[in-house]
């Protein structure tokens, strides 16, 4: 018995036993690498930001080199002056950034900035009772036709961010005329909209622009931690009626879209969300209707509705923004 | 002697009844206060009569009379929202600042004090549109205000002679 046993563990396959032992191990050996190699692999499911890309038209953003940045910069020259890539497309409308980096990175992990808040539930009237609509002539109109209950306003006809900038006291309130700041100064506010531009596309300073729209809304972000900031794009111009009407000749839609893209940079560069108000109004030709304003420039009362039902199927909470409380950078 | 004393008397007597009858009544209007008894306008018709002038250049949109309280800032000047009994107010979008407004108010005090928020407001428009549109600070300077009873007209016409043919007959637009 113990002689079979000894001849069938020297040699079950006709080979020496050491020589099997190695094969075996060698075998092992190769698959452990293996297992190692795919346990390695990179690719994988994205995490969601549990925010939708929203449906855009393709359009064209200023690449990371060329956007303007915080550093001062020299005035009177804008940003596609000083590069080679070309001008956004005649939409406007933005595209995500092609090279994300580690701000993309960080962009998976929460509200992407870089896009603009994407087509959700419409809120009720009550949504703007704590909300304040910051801007020009074109916000005032605003407020007087599109139908908003309960929000507050500070504008004032010809505002622009450079007025603000200088500390222009122009608001009226209460027969007192105030810079926008102290306007804003002591009062909470659910929600804040922006919209400013229109009047600033005369100064060709677009650099200039950029710098003062970010300052303001740094300002705003560290005066009003728990406020939603909302940026607003720009509604397009019917150039051919600001020309039969007499209009500024400055008032072109090419630069508008330009200050658009300088918007959701701003929005972007300074966390705060982004309302493309401009897509629900650009025709095909990218130009507001001409039945939409007597002078191409301020909306006529219907399409102040439209604006007020754009604004209520584009929100975004607080906690969906900022899920870590205020942001202070 | 008593005869003249009688006279006298029954004189005094007389003045003194005639005094007693300009005392005033319930019915008696009061000094000064005639204009309390003027009908009201009918806003609607006044400014749709506005409308039809050619007063003006374009388009204007009609505005709720709760956004015109906000608009004039009538609070700040002590007036109520209730205090307006009706009205019917037309604005440009913001292309011009031509605009129409009638306002009923509930006494001529009241009225008094919103023609004075109304000539604020148009000071008010001079100075956003000085440097923002001044081509129509002329219209500005050309602005009608007026009362009638109770009521209170302002008018920022593009041609204040159409706009005239309207504000100097009022009485022709007093509610029925």
């Amino acid at each position: 018995m113990r002689t079979r046993m000894r001849s069938r563990l020297h040699n079950p396959f006709r080979v020496p036993l050491p020589l099997l032992l190695t094969v075996v191990a060698v075998i092992l050996m190769i698959i452990a690498l293996g297992l190692t190699v795919w346990a390695r692999d990179p690719d994988g499911p994205a995490a969601g930001d549990g925010t939708a890309p929203p449906e855009s038209s393709p359009g064209v953003t200023l690449s990371p080199s060329e956007r303007p940045t915080a550093d001062p910069a020299p005035s009177g020259t804008a940003p596609s002056e000083e590069s080679t890539q070309p001008l956004p497309s005649e939409s406007g409308a933005v595209l995500p950034p092609e090279e994300t980096g580690t701000d993309g990175a960080e962009a998976q992990e929460g509200y992407d900035f870089s896009q603009p808040v994407p087509e959700s539930e419409a809120v009720g009237d009550d949504y703007f009772a704590d909300a304040v609509f910051v801007g020009d002539s074109r916000t005032a109109g605003f407020m007087l036709y599109s139908g908003v209950t309960g929000a507050s306003s500070v504008t004032h006809t010809g505002l622009s961010i450079f007025d603000v900038q200088k500390g222009k006291a122009c608001i009226q309130v209460g027969g007192q005329k105030l810079t926008l700041q102290q306007a804003l100064e002591g009062k909470e506010y659910g929600k804040i909209y922006l919209c400013l531009g229109v009047n600033e596309l005369g100064y060709y300073n677009d650099q200039g622009f950029y710098e003062a729209f970010c300052e303001l809304v740094t300002e705003l972000r560290q005066s009003h931690p728990e406020s939603v900031i909302y940026l607003q794009t720009l509604i397009p111009l019917n150039e051919e009626v600001i020309a039969q009407t007499g209009g500024r000749d400055y008032l072109k839609n090419d630069h508008l879209r330009i200050y658009n893209d300088l918007i959701c940079q701003a929005a972007e560069d300074c966390r705060v969300p982004v309302v493309d108000v401009y897509s629900d109004f650009a025709d095909e030709n990218g130009s507001l209707p001409a039945e939409a304003s007597n002078d191409g420039i301020h909306l006529n009362r219907s399409y102040c509705e439209q604006w007020l039902e754009y604004l209520k199927t584009h929100t975004v909470s607080y906690d969906t923004l900022y899920p870590e409380g205020a942001d202070a950078t | 002697m008593k005869l003249r004393k009688l006279f006298a008397l029954a004189c005094g007597a007389a003045m003194a009844l005639t005094l007693a009858a300009c005392g005033g009544g319930e019915d008696a209007p009061a000094m000064g206060t005639g204009e309390a008894q003027v009908p009201d306008l009918d806003p609607a018709a006044v400014t749709q009569a506005l409308l039809d002038s050619g007063a003006f250049s374009e388009t204007l949109e009609t505005l709720e009379l709760d956004t015109a309280y906000q608009l004039y800032a009538l609070e700040g000047y002590g007036v109520a929202r209730e205090d307006i009994l009706d009205g019917s107010v037309y604005l440009s979008a913001g292309a011009t600042a031509e605009e129409a407004s009638v306002l009923v108010l509930k006494d001529a005090d009241t009225a008094a004090t919103v023609l004075g928020a109304l000539q604020a407001h148009v000071d008010l428009q001079k100075e956003s549109y000085e440097s923002y549109l001044p081509a129509e600070i002329p219209k500005l300077d050309n602005a009608r205000l007026a009362t009638h009873g109770n009521s209170v007209v302002l008018v920022v016409p593009a041609d204040s002679d159409a706009a005239d043919t309207v504000v100097d007959k009022l009485s022709d637009y007093e509610a029925q």
